[in-house]
């Protein structure tokens, strides 16, 4: 009997125990059920059109994160490869990393699938969105449905909805809710009406290969370092709170909307200058001194425009034409993303007098101008009804709309660089034609790369006037072939 | 299940990791009468109806090399694709509207399909355009 009940007792603590742990177990578990069924609902992993994600992914759902911070709940969960695939790269680490998101904000919810690109010298994805301070990569998102939604990409930890999708926004965001550099919030001055604050920002830049919006091979191009001397007013009627002048310093240097929507990480149009030599010197020297028609050509990139402007020093551009290798000056390539890649040639540049130099800069510009103007939904004005007539009238060419929109205020500019960049070139010619150099010669000038046979806007041209132009032209030979800048 | 199995492997007969959309796949017969490529630039083809970088030229730039491609599609001609095409004109003074081409063609993913001994072999390309 004794035994019997001893037995009793025994299964009895047991099953207590077992009953409070399974209760214990079932607490965590309902918790963790109720966050799952917040992010989950609609994960439907076999609608991915991507068949790794479709087929070899699988996800964690017991393990949900929840972060709150000011009006947002992230809800996170990971997901990994069943067969863990490897690619081979210079550039990028060579695993995915896979994740679930889920974001509450504003009575809104918006979920998001991501597949994590890492650059090879970033730290490995932190595996959450909340801290990616050391992080560098591409994240590509989906919805929970399968449909990508685009491409954000993250520099230590500050992310740029580089696809310009609306639905990126909300992630966009939320990624940097967690972003504070160091060097603008690190330091708090002491507390004055204003003060001034130099900020260094260096940029990396990435050449993206890519098919619509997949990305096929992210190529490092180099580092763009930029100088902001800014007056800041110090926030001293503020509560004081570090948090909330950390937060009104970052907001000064990212891109809100004035309903809070993230604008991206930069709307203003860049110019990232990789020139070396003497065309660094030229192109400084067209920009830095105002040259009315940069500036006017530059400002039509500004606002709405999505397009920015790599231009880079290579050392040639040989291209074979019916057999034979030929040399390009420079060339633009048509935009990839929002990147419109100029190339200019070093060893053409160094045979050529600065003020050809300069011809060849503007000239490269300018089809970066018509690259724009083919990629953007252009405002019905006189100025882009001219160019949408004339492209389709000079079959589609755009030598000839060159030559028909942009040779006179070409001129005009390579007329005002002349005389206030190379004093001495005017001398020189002054002296030696016994003249000054005329309008005719600066027009002559910027036909320059537009005197080909297959330009329909150059055939237009009587004979007696492309004689002229091509006479005036060589004169440019003439002048030396030196740098204006002394290093 | 065998079915929509198959199905899913002829949309994507070669699979590439970052793919992020269905793009449908087009297989050029590498055609070396009509592909040219040179040293100095080894990564680009460059097609016999291109206009040229002068003028400004539709190119196509190698992304990688590919050597199982288990797929049953055919390979078309590349020639007659672009000849038959909305941006080819026989008698136009630029036969070829090569920016057009070259931004119609981002909408698909491209291989250039050699055959060297009766063995196939894959190399995906990108389209593109270059101007001086």
């Amino acid at each position: 009997m004794l035994m019997r009940m001893h037995k009793f007792i025994k299964y009895s603590v047991c099953f207590f125990i077992a009953l409070f742990l399974l209760s214990c177990s079932n607490d965590v578990l309902e918790k963790n059920q109720e966050n799952v069924k917040t992010v989950t609902t609609d994960l439907e992993l076999s609608k991915f059109s991507n068949p790794n994600i479709a087929q070899n992914v699988e996800v964690d759902f017991e393990n949900v994160n929840v972060i709150e911070k000011d009006d947002f709940k992230i809800s996170e969960f990971l997901a990994k490869e069943k067969v863990v695939n490897t690619f081979e790269s210079d550039v990028l680490q060579n695993h995915l990393k896979y994740q679930g998101v889920t974001i509450e904000s504003e009575g809104k919810s918006q979920s998001y699938f991501l597949e994590v690109f890492t650059l090879a010298k970033s730290a490995v994805y932190p595996e959450t969105i909340t801290n990616l301070k050391d992080f560098t990569g591409g994240l590509n998102v989906y919805s929970f449905d399968g449909e990508n939604l685009g491409s954000v990409v993250v520099r230590n930890g500050k992310a740029a909805n580089v696809s310009g999708k609306n639905e990126l926004d909300v992630l966009t965001k939320t990624i940097n809710l967690f972003y504070a550099p160091s060097d603008i919030t690190s330091k708090i001055p002491l507390c004055k009406e204003t003060y001034t604050q130099t900020v260094w920002l260096t940029q990396d830049v990435w050449r993206i290969i890519s098919n619509g919006s997949k990305i096929l091979e992210v190529i490092y191009v180099g580092e763009k370092v930029t100088k902001t001397t800014n007056t800041v007013p110090y926030p001293c009627e503020s509560s004081g709170d570090v948090e909330a002048i950390k937060l009104q310093r970052i907001a000064q240097y990212s891109h809100y909307s004035e309903n809070g929507q993230y604008l991206g990480e930069s709307s203003s149009f860049q110019i990232m200058d990789y020139l070396t030599g003497k065309a660094k010197c030229l192109n400084d020297l067209l920009n830095k001194n105002g040259n009315s028609f940069v500036q006017n050509l530059f400002s039509k990139f500004e606002g709405t425009s999505k397009f920015d402007i790599a231009i880079s020093s290579v050392d040639a551009l040989p291209k074979t034409v019916d057999g034979v290798v030929t040399y390009l000056n420079g060339r633009t390539l048509e935009p990839k993303g929002k990147l419109i890649q100029i190339e200019i040639s070093t060893t053409e540049v160094n045979k050529r007098a600065p003020l050809e130099v300069a011809r060849i800069i503007l000239h490269e510009y300018i089809h970066a101008d018509i690259y724009r103007k083919l990629g953007t939904v252009l405002a019905m004005n006189v100025e882009n009804l001219d160019f949408k007539t004339t492209y389709e009238n000079y079959e589609r060419e755009q030598h000839s709309v060159m030559a028909k929109l942009y040779v006179q205020s070409m001129k005009e500019a390579l007329k005002q660089f002349h005389q206030s960049i190379l004093p001495g070139d005017i001398k020189a010619y002054t002296d030696y034609y016994k003249e000054p150099p005329s309008d005719a010669f600066y027009e002559a000038l910027a036909w320059g790369g537009l005197r080909d046979s297959r330009v329909k806007a150059w055939n237009e041209l009587s004979d007696e006037k492309k004689a002229s132009i091509e006479a005036l032209a060589s004169r440019v030979e003439q002048f030396s072939k030196t740098s204006p800048c002394s290093n | 299940m065998k079915i929509a199995t198959l199905f899913i492997l002829s949309l994507f007969p070669c699979f590439v990791g970052a793919q992020e959309k269905v793009k449908d796949t087009l297989f050029f017969a590498y055609d070396s009468n009509y592909i040219n490529t040179y040293p100095e630039n080894p990564n680009d083809y460059y097609i016999k109806d291109g206009s040229g970088a002068r003028i400004g030229g539709f190119y196509f730039i190698e992304v990688q090399k590919i050597k199982n491609c288990k797929t049953k599609k055919r390979e078309i001609s590349l020639k007659e694709y672009i000849r038959s095409s909305k941006f080819y004109d026989e008698n136009r003074r630029l036969k070829l509207w090569d920016y057009d081409l070259s931004t119609y063609l981002k909408n698909y993913v491209i291989f250039l399909v050699k055959t060297e001994n009766g063995k196939k072999s894959y190399i995906q390309v990108e389209s593109s355009f270059e101007i001086e």
